[in-house]
This record gives C-alpha cells, structure tokens and sequence, in this order.
C-alpha cells in the first residue's frame, strides 16, 4: 500500500500535467516541409498612421540630429504621389495581403498598388549597389519562422503618415511566424544608425481573411492635379 | 493477376494523371516582334522603336469598325493619351510582352511581373465578378485543357491599349489566352481577342515565351516615383500623316487592294 | 576601368535583340525621330531612376553661354545588368551624347549612347531604340 507522502506527491505530479501548457502551434506544411503561411491576410492597428502604435515601449530612439533633420524636411507623403511605401509600412497598409508559397520562394502580393516581393528562401546574396523602394528581401526558415532579411532600401518613404523617416542606411529583419490557422505573429527589428540611436521593434498580429470567396482586387493610384493621390473606387461595399 | 500487382499499377496510373499538369514555373522572355511599340508590323523608327516585319498579329489587320479606325488615327495624333507614358497598367495582353516569374499552386498561378511591379493572379477556381468590376488587367480565371493552360480574360476597362500606336479597345473586350508548352525552355502563347463594340470580328494574337537565363531575375521598378516625361508630353507632330492607319481596318485594307 | 567599358561593350552587343523590361513610355509622344543630335558636355549629374535615368551635361552653346542639358536614358535595372553601377559615370567627366531631341523645344533629349573622351561607348538607350 502506498505511503501518504508517495500518495501526495502522485497527485501533485499528475496535477501539475494538466497545468502545462499546450505545445507551440505547429502549421502544416508546404510540400517542401515548410510551415505554410499561405493564405489572405491583413493588419488591424493604427501603425499606418504611426507606428509608434506598435513600436516596443512606444517610443521610437531617434538620434536627436535625426529628428531635427527631420523636421526640416519635406511635409507631404510620398504615397501622395503614388511612390511606393516601403518596408515595413507595405506590411502594415491597411489591405490585404496574398501570400503563395513554393519550394524556394515565398511571393507577397500586396493589394495597395498592386506591389510585390519575390522573396527567394535559400538565402543569397543581396544585390550590389542597387537600391529599392521595398529593399532587397532574402529569406530563410529558423524553425516555424520565416526571417526576411531587407536591406537596399533608399531614404525616399516614411514608416507612416505621421512623417517617421529614414535614411539610405535602414536595415530590417522581419518574422512571419503563423501561431494558429488564422494569425501569423509579425515582427520587424528596423535599425539605422544615422536615424536611430539603437535598433527598435514592431510587433502585430496578421488576420487571416475569413469572409468566403475573398480575392485581391486591383488598387490603382493615379497622380491627380497637385500631384495628389487618387484611388478610384474598385471594392463594392457589401449589400445587407 | 496477383492483387498486389493490380494495386500497384492503379496507384502508377493515378500518380501518373496526376502528373499529367505541366509545371510552368520560372522567369519567362516574351519573344514579343516589338509589340509594346505596335502589334501591327511596321518600319524601324515608328515611334522611335526598332520595327517589326510581321508584328503579332494574325494576318498583319486588326479589323476595327470604320469609326474605330478613326479613332486610332485619333489617339496617333495625340500621344499623350497612350496610359502608358502615365504609369498606368498595361492590361492583357499588354503585359504580357514583359519578362515575369510564374509561380503555380493548385489554386493560384501568379505572374509576378518588374515592368510597372505588376502581378496577374489566374484563379483557378470561381467565377468572373458579376457587380460591375472593371480593371486595367481584367479577371482571370484558367484551367487546364491537356497540356495548354487556358485563361479567360474579362471585366477589362476601356482605358489599356495593346501598344504605343494607338490601337485601343472598348471594355467589351474578352480575351482567352492559351499557354502551351513547346518543350522544357518555350511556350507558345495564342489569344483569341473579341470586343464586338470596336471590331468586326475576333481577331488573334501569337508570340512565344523563352526561358530566362539563371541570372536574370525579377526585379523592383517604381513608375510615379521617378517619372519626368509626362510635362514634355504634346502633340506638335501629327503621326498619323507618316504611318499608313488604314491597315488597321479590313476596309481599310480592301481599299488597298482596290476592291 | 577599361575592362569595365570592354565589358559593358560586350554585354550590349548581346542585348541587341529587343527585350524589353520597361514600357513606360510614350516615346514619340516626347521626342523626333527626325531631330537627331550629338552633344558634348559635362556631367552634372546622373540619377538612376525608374522609370528611366536622367543624365544632365552642362553645354556650351556658340555664344559660350552653358546650357544644362538632361537625356533620358534605360532604366537603372537594364543598366544593372549590362554591368553598370552607381560611380561609373561620375560628375566632371566630359562626355559625348547621341540621341533624339525632344519636341517641344526643351533642354531634354532621349539619349542612345554616351560616348567618352578616350572613344569607348556606353550604349545606355532602352533596348528598343534604333541604332
């Protein structure tokens, strides 16, 4: 017959088992064996107006010579001129995101102006003296992750519209990771040494859009007088 | 015959139609005569391009209603109405005369394209929009008939030309391309255009895709941000006078021949 | 340096046959076929952007009065891969340009090639454009 003490430690054994928590999410797989992060997706937060929003401590550490530089600098969006918007703030534009998946290349179609990113996975080399509006993206897996690593981007976008710029030395490391079948965890460690006293993060989920039948339509910018942005109109609004 | 064996051979059959898809996958050349500058053939310098003696179009006539054929004398003569000196997409098959990078899923081909950052998505699965979409590069929607992809083209708007030479159409157009694979480096690519508002009849369009080489790859190219050319737009010189536009109608060319 | 011209040369030659990876254009919407030029002048400044790259020469005209001049030439991902990169063509260098004017009078031309003092040529027209 078993002692008390044995009996106790038994039960606190057992207890303790069901207290654990669930092993991490395990997406399926693509049929190279990588998780699969495909699937339409887009961002619900503030971060494109600021992304302070989503910035760790909600500060952004910039050198204080940045920031006056900054200040002095022009007024207007360059997305008011169609320009692309840049890495991270592509991310975080309030439209949906398609990602396809196959063995090697993981492709961003972005709705906002119909931008792209051929993101290779088998990491080569970044490109020579050549810069881009959304950089140069080299990829690889670390587990459920996908680290995009983005360098050439020039100093012509903001992260916002709320005027957070940037110089040519921006570097960003982002992390697709999906924690469930309708949310990938979306991190991005943005440094540059003539802007930022230190690299900085920003974290946001990506939903998963649900609704039955969703397709990426065609978003259009044209340059209208005063080089003002225009969207024509091309998603109709539900019928209830 | 054994079980076993009769298993195994419906499984290798299986397996085998399965296969049967071709794989499409990589970074394609269109092999396109200078269609960007007109689908018709015509003489090195038209439009400031190299010339092309056949162009792309099949039988050399692209057969617009007499109004329509004015029309495109119209637009030669005023250049700044091309959308493609505005940034503006290039819509199908336009586009298609520009390198790009095929990715294919069951459900989704994608054609990732540098010129314009331009993508067509080719569902393979559902219908065309029915609430009055209209865009540059339309809806697509394919599936496989053999070898030969087949994608159906509509919902286009009224505003993507074929090329720089004025040859436009009405957003009536529909389009059905057809991609067939020659061998591993090439694929054919056929279209059938129909767009009973500007035209007599459909008409068909034929270049091929190369393979690119390894090296060549699929890069970021901005439009808006580095535009300069749109302020020196005008129309001082009247191009019309210097290129033959009655080739574009069948009446046109009847004429010609003195029927 | 020389090798690198020697090279670009080489890369061009094999990129006669018209391939394309820009339509931005409106060519004959902006410049004359029949206003051919050759100009000589000064680097001021070379901006490699999409859709095209603009090359600016300062130009003497009769009266010696300088004249900024900008060509118009391929994009900077064509240029890419015919070997170009950024510092080749540097401000100060004095260059010779061959190309079409523009048609409303402007100071603006569509450049085909940039030939230096020493006579190498770099082709940096858009593929499509006639010899």
């Amino acid at each position: 017959m078993p002692s008390r003490q044995l009996l106790i430690a038994l039960l606190a054994f057992a207890s303790a088992g069901f207290a654990q928590t669930k092993p991490p999410y395990a997406a399926p797989r693509t049929i190279d064996g990588k998780p699969d992060l495909q699937g339409i997706w887009m961002t619900r937060n503030a971060a494109s107006f600021d992304v302070s929003e989503v910035a760790e401590s909600r500060q952004i550490p910039y050198l204080p010579e940045a920031l006056e530089r900054e200040q002095k600098g022009d007024r207007v969006d360059p997305i008011a001129h169609c320009s692309m918007p840049g890495v991270p703030r592509i991310t975080y534009m309030p439209f949906p995101i398609q990602i396809m998946q196959r063995p090697g290349y993981v492709v961003f179609l972005y709705e906002y102006q119909h931008d792209h990113r051929i993101v290779q996975t088998n990491s080569r080399a970044h490109l020579d003296d050549i810069d881009f509006y959304l950089g140069d993206s080299v990829g690889h897996w670390e587990g459920e992750t996908l680290v995009i690593d983005v360098t050439n981007l020039n100093d012509k976008t903001w992260l916002d519209s709320a005027r957070h710029t940037h110089s040519d030395q921006l570097h960003v490391v982002e992390r697709y990771t999906r924690l469930g079948p309708d949310v990938i965890a979306y991190e991005a460690t943005i440094e540059d040494p003539k802007t930022y006293s230190r690299p900085w993060k920003i974290a946001m989920p990506l939903h998963r859009i649900t609704e039955a039948g969703f397709e990426l339509r065609e978003q259009e910018c044209l340059e209208g007088d005063s080089g003002r942005a225009i969207h024509p109109p091309y998603r109709p609004a539900p019928k209830y | 015959m054994r079980p076993a064996v009769k298993f195994a051979l419906v499984l290798f059959a299986s397996l085998a139609l399965a296969q049967s898809v071709p794989d499409l996958e990589g970074v394609w050349q269109p092999q396109q005569n200078n269609a960007m500058f007109s689908v018709l053939p015509h003489a090195p310098g038209f439009l400031l391009g190299t010339g092309s003696k056949t162009g792309i179009v099949e039988g050399g006539v692209l057969p617009y209603q007499p109004w329509a054929a004015e029309r495109v004398k119209y637009r030669l003569d005023h250049m700044d109405m091309d959308p493609t000196g505005h940034c503006h997409y290039e819509g199908v098959p336009h586009a298609m005369y520009f390198p790009f990078q095929l990715f294919q899923t069951g459900t989704d081909i994608a054609m990732v394209f540098e010129n314009m950052h331009a993508y067509r998505i080719i569902h393979m699965q559902g219908q065309h929009p029915k609430d009055g979409y209209q865009a540059w590069m339309g809806d697509s929607r394919g599936h496989w008939e053999g070898k030969t992809l087949v994608v159906d083209v509509a919902n286009n708007n009224d505003k993507s030309v074929f090329d720089m030479a004025g040859h436009f159409h009405t957003d009536a157009l529909h389009v059905v391309e057809r991609f067939t694979p020659i061998d591993h480096d090439n694929i054919a690519y056929d279209v059938t255009l129909d767009d009973p508002k500007a035209f007599t009849r459909p008409f068909k369009m034929h270049f091929s895709f190369k393979r690119a080489p390894k090296t060549f790859q699929i890069m970021e190219a901005g439009c808006f941000e580095g535009e300069r050319d749109q302020v020196h737009f005008n129309d001082t010189v009247k191009l019309s006078e210097h290129y033959d536009h009655e080739l574009n109608s069948e009446a046109g060319a009847a004429k010609k021949d003195g029927k | 340096m020389k090798s690198k011209f020697l090279m670009l040369a080489a890369c061009a030659a094999l990129l006669t046959a018209a391939l394309p990876a820009l339509a931005h254009h409106s060519f004959a919407a902006e410049y004359d076929i029949n206003k051919p030029c050759k100009m000589t002048g000064v680097v001021t400044k070379f901006d490699l952007t999409n859709p095209h790259s603009w090359i600016y020469i300062d130009v003497k005209d009769e009266k010696g009065n300088v004249v900024n001049w900008g060509f118009e030439t391929a994009g900077p991902n064509s240029l890419y891969r015919r070997g170009y990169k950024k510092g080749m063509i540097m401000p100060g260098t004095t260059v010779t340009i061959q190309g079409y004017l523009a048609k409303d009078g402007s100071h603006t031309g569509n450049a085909h090639n940039v030939i230096f003092e020493d006579g190498k040529v770099i082709p940096l027209g858009s593929e499509t454009n006639p010899g």
